[in-house]
């Protein structure tokens, strides 16, 4: 792999944005807010530990037959985070799949189009909050 | 009128710089702040004195919902806004025992976190003005 996206996510998000504008009323509300946001600036960590934060690269050869990816907006990170072992890296791993994951939720807007994508996101955030609270020591929330 | 000043409490530096962003857009908000985590918050806000909370429930060290009374008796004027990606009855339930004035889901567009934080903060300026005025009469 010669070089890293690492904006490869916010520039689709941008995309994603682009796309939406007009597109329905709560779409354009969000595109009106975001506008003018510049998302190169958004503080994602370029590195965890000594690999990049985005664990690969989004391309024609690593999207088939070896290992198919169905959301590519997300699902590297989330993997990365699932499969890092490094416990100095494991909370940066999950911070960038939960940012990856909010982005793309915010970039769905209220669309239609999206339910598959929102079910597999929220499945992806509940495995997240299993990782912050079995190993990195979250406290519970609803013990109450 | 003075900008509302809010202070921002969540664990992810993406969510916290893009809750921000949203806010910063507009003249009637100023951010004073931004926390970590409930304990952090707690911290700030005795400092920082915001007019708004916007708190993430899921965080490191303590949560959202064990750090909202704390905030409340700390502010007792304060606004909270759980903004989380949990959903349900139950996390109503548990952020109104708490004190939290609305929940807003994170799987939402961000837009709705902004216009609950102007409903809240208007119908509070009406409480104010209702107190004000039987005070005066």
């Amino acid at each position: 792999m010669s070089s890293w996206p690492i904006t490869t996510t916010l520039v689709k998000f941008g995309q994603q944005k682009r796309r939406h504008r007009g597109s329905s009323i709560a779409s354009a509300c969000v595109v009106k807010l975001l506008r003018g946001i510049d998302f190169e600036e958004l503080p994602l960590p370029l590195t965890i530990g000594t690999r990049p934060a985005f664990a690969w690269e989004v391309t024609d050869e690593n999207t088939s037959a070896s290992h198919a990816i169905k959301y590519p907006h997300w699902q590297r990170q989330f993997e990365a985070a699932l499969v890092e072992g490094d416990p100095q890296s494991l909370r940066q791993r999950v911070d960038a799949a939960e940012s990856a994951l909010f982005l793309r939720l915010q970039a769905l807007g209220e669309s239609a189009e999206g339910d598959e994508e929102r079910q597999a996101i929220s499945e992806a955030m509940g495995t997240l909050r299993a990782i912050q609270r079995e190993k990195l020591g979250y406290p519970e929330w609803n013990t109450k | 009128m003075p900008a509302k000043r809010i202070l921002i409490v969540d664990d992810n530096a993406v969510v916290r710089s893009l809750v921000r962003r949203l806010f910063e857009s507009q003249s009637d908000f100023e951010i004073s702040g931004e926390a970590e985590n409930g304990r952090d918050a707690i911290d700030k806000a005795e400092k920082l004195k915001p007019d708004l909370i916007i708190l993430d429930l899921v965080m490191p060290v303590m949560t959202g919902l064990d750090a909202a009374p704390l905030l409340k008796q700390l502010l007792p004027d304060v606004l909270i806004i759980l903004f989380t990606q949990q959903e349900g009855s139950e996390v109503e339930r548990l952020a109104q025992a708490a004190g939290i004035d609305a929940v807003v889901s994170k799987s939402q567009v961000a837009s709705e976190l902004f216009l609950k934080a102007q409903v809240l903060l208007a119908s509070l300026g009406r409480q104010k003005d209702r107190a004000k005025f039987r005070n005066a009469s």
